[in-house]
C-alpha cells in the first residue's frame, strides 16, 4: 500500500493573505487571524509549488532543479508543515510516522552546512524597539495623528 | 558632510545621520559604526520609523547583519513592509470610495514618498494624507469617515500651510501614479520636494526620515526636473526649499551637484544644523509641543503654578520661529524670531481669551 503521506498534494491557501516578495524573503499577512509571517527563500520556494496538483517529492524534485543541490523530500515535508501550522496551505499535511520534522534532528540528519537551505517559517512581530515608542493616549494635546496610540489627532487633542 | 568625528557636539544626532547617510539609494555603503553604537541608537532609530533604513545600510555591512541589534533592525524592516502592504491595501479602499462620490483626490506624503525608495517597507508612514478640492471636501471627509479603520485618512481641503499653490494648480500639474491596478493621483516631483522641504522645516525637521526624503527626492528627480517651478518665484521661500535641500546635503550626503542649491547648500546657518542634530537627539512626536508642554494656558490663569517652567518649555524652536514669522535663514541670531512667535501667539491667546477662562 502507498503511503497516503506521499501522495499528498498540497495547496497553498489564496484568499485572504497578503503577500510582500522581498530580496530573499518573502512576508505574508493573514487577513483573517491578523498575524504575520516570514518564509525564508526554501519555504517560499515549497509554497509556490503548492498548487494542489504537484505531489510532495515532485515539489522536491523542481526545488532540487531550481537550486541546483539534492533536496530531500522530508525536508519539503518539514516546510510543509510549518506551512500548514502557520494556515499558508489548505490540504492535510500527515506527519510520518517515521520521520522525524524538528530542525535540529533535519540538522542532525543533513549536517550542519544545511541548515541555511533549510524551509523555515518564523512570525513577524512589532519590534520591541517599535513598541516602545510611546503614543499619546484619549484626550492627551497633539499635533501630529502620528502623536496619538488611536493615529487620531483632532482639533489638537488625540481622540 | 558629516561624520561623527567633525561635530563632537550633538553626538547621538550626528551618529544618526551617519547611520541613514545615502540609506536611501538601492546599494548603500556599508556601514561604519561599532554594534554597542547600533544598540544604543536602536530604539531611537526605530521609535522614529527610521529602523528599516537603518536596516538597509545594516544589512550591506558584514559584522552588523547577524548582530543582535542588526537583526532586531532586520525585524523593524519586515514589520514595516507588512504594514506597508497593508496600508497600500487601504489606500485602494479609500480611493475607490472617493471615486464613486467622484472625488480625485492628489495623495501627498506617505505612500507617495515611499516611492522614492527601493521598496516602499523602507518608508513607513501613518496616516493616508489626501488633498481635495475645497468644495468636495464635506463629501470626502464623508465618504472617507468610516474607512480609516486602523490607519487615518487626513483628507485636507488644499495643502494649507505647506504650500501656497492652489488645488487646480497643484491638480494640473500632478501625475498618475500605479499601485497595482489602481490609479493614484501624486503632486507633480517639482512639487512634491516643496512640499517635503516646507513641512521639514515646519516641524523643526525633527524626524530624520523627512530629510531621507528629500534626499531621495533630489537624487531621483528626472532629466526635466523643473527648478523653477520647485523653488517658485518668492525669494524667501526659495531659499526655504534650498536650506532644506541644504540640510540633506550637510546632514545626509545627498548629492546635489549641478543643482540652483549647490551653493546654498554650503553656505548653511550654522545654527540650523546644530538645531536639527539636536531634534535628532530625540526624533519623537512625542517630544515636540505641545506635548511637551504641561499644561493648556487657560490652566494658568486660574493656578499660576509651574507657569514659569512651561514657559521655558514654550520657548520656540529658532527653526520653527523662522518659518512661523517668515524671517530669512541667515547667521544673525534667531532671538527676534523667537520673540515674534511668542508675541504672536500671545496675541492668538489673548483674542482666545474669553473662550479659554
Amino acid at each position: 500500500m502507498k503511503n497516503p503521506v506521499r501522495q499528498a498534494m498540497p495547496r497553498a491557501r489564496q484568499e485572504g493573505l497578503l503577500v510582500r516578495e522581498l530580496n530573499d524573503e518573502t512576508l505574508v499577512y493573514d487577513l483573517h487571524r491578523h498575524k504575520a509571517h516570514c518564509l525564508n527563500s526554501t519555504a517560499a520556494l515549497i509554497w509556490k509549488y503548492c498548487d494542489g496538483q504537484t505531489s510532495e517529492s515532485d515539489i522536491a524534485r523542481i526545488i532540487e532543479g531550481e537550486q541546483n543541490t539534492p533536496v530531500h523530500s522530508d525536508v519539503i515535508r518539514f516546510g510543509l508543515l510549518q506551512l500548514k501550522r502557520t494556515h499558508l496551505i489548505e490540504r492535510q499535511i500527515t506527519r510520518s510516522p517515521d520521520g522525524a520534522f524538528s530542525r535540529r534532528d533535519l540538522i542532525k540528519r543533513f549536517g550542519a552546512a544545511a541548515a541555511v537551505g533549510l524551509p523555515l517559517v518564523t512570525s513577524v512581530l512589532a519590534p520591541r524597539a517599535v513598541e516602545a515608542s510611546t503614543c499619546l493616549g484619549f484626550g492627551a494635546a497633539c499635533t501630529l495623528n502620528g502623536q496619538c496610540c488611536s493615529g487620531l489627532c483632532l482639533a489638537l487633542v488625540c481622540t | 558632510m558629516l561624520s561623527p568625528q567633525s561635530i563632537p557636539v550633538n553626538r547621538v544626532g550626528t551618529l544618526v545621520a551617519a547611520i541613514l547617510t545615502h540609506s536611501w539609494r538601492r546599494s548603500p555603503d556599508a556601514l561604519e559604526c561599532s554594534e554597542a553604537t547600533l544598540a544604543e541608537l536602536l530604539p531611537l532609530l526605530a521609535g522614529s520609523m527610521s529602523g528599516a533604513l537603518a536596516w538597509w545600510r545594516v544589512r550591506n555591512t558584514p559584522h552588523l547583519r547577524t548582530s543582535p541589534p542588526g537583526l532586531e533592525l532586520q525585524e523593524t524592516y519586515r514589520f514595516h513592509s507588512i504594514r506597508t502592504a497593508l496600508r497600500e491595501n487601504k489606500i485602494k479602499q479609500v480611493l475607490t470610495l472617493l471615486s464613486a462620490c467622484g472625488v480625485e483626490p492628489i495623495l501627498v506624503k506617505g505612500w507617495a514618498a515611499a516611492q522614492l525608495y527601493p521598496e516602499p517597507g523602507l518608508r513607513p508612514y501613518g496616516d493616508i494624507d489626501l488633498v481635495v478640492r475645497p468644495e468636495q471636501y464635506s463629501s470626502a471627509v464623508a465618504a472617507t469617515k468610516d474607512a480609516g479603520g486602523e490607519y487615518y485618512v487626513d483628507v485636507h481641503d488644499g495643502v494649507g500651510h505647506l504650500d501656497d499653490h492652489s488645488f487646480d494648480d497643484l491638480f494640473e500639474h500632478s501625475r498618475v501614479a500605479k499601485l497595482d491596478d489602481a490609479d493614484v493621483r501624486v503632486l507633480s516631483p517639482e512639487d512634491h520636494l516643496r512640499v517635503l522641504c516646507k513641512h521639514l522645516l515646519h516641524h523643526n525637521a525633527f524626524r530624520p526620515l523627512w530629510l531621507c526624503d528629500i534626499a531621495a527626492a533630489v537624487e531621483n528627480r528626472e532629466t526635466d526636473f523643473d527648478w523653477d517651478r520647485c523653488l517658485g518665484r518668492r525669494k524667501r521661500r526659495a531659499d526655504l526649499v534650498a536650506c532644506a535641500i541644504g540640510l540633506a546635503h550637510v546632514l545626509l550626503g545627498a548629492e546635489v551637484t549641478d543643482t540652483p542649491v549647490a551653493q546654498r547648500a554650503a553656505t548653511l546657518p550654522s545654527w540650523l544644523v546644530s538645531n536639527v542634530l539636536k531634534q535628532w537627539e530625540t526624533p519623537y512626536s512625542m517630544s515636540q509641543a505641545p506635548v511637551t508642554h504641561q499644561a493648556p494656558m487657560s490652566k494658568y490663569l486660574r493656578d499660576p503654578r509651574g507657569l514659569v517652567a512651561d514657559l521655558r518649555r514654550r520657548w520656540p524652536n529658532p527653526i520653527e520661529a523662522t518659518v512661523y514669522v517668515g524671517g530669512p535663514f541667515n547667521e544673525l541670531p534667531r532671538w527676534p524670531f523667537q520673540l515674534g512667535e511668542c508675541i504672536a501667539r500671545t496675541a492668538k491667546f489673548v483674542a482666545r481669551w474669553p473662550k479659554a477662562r
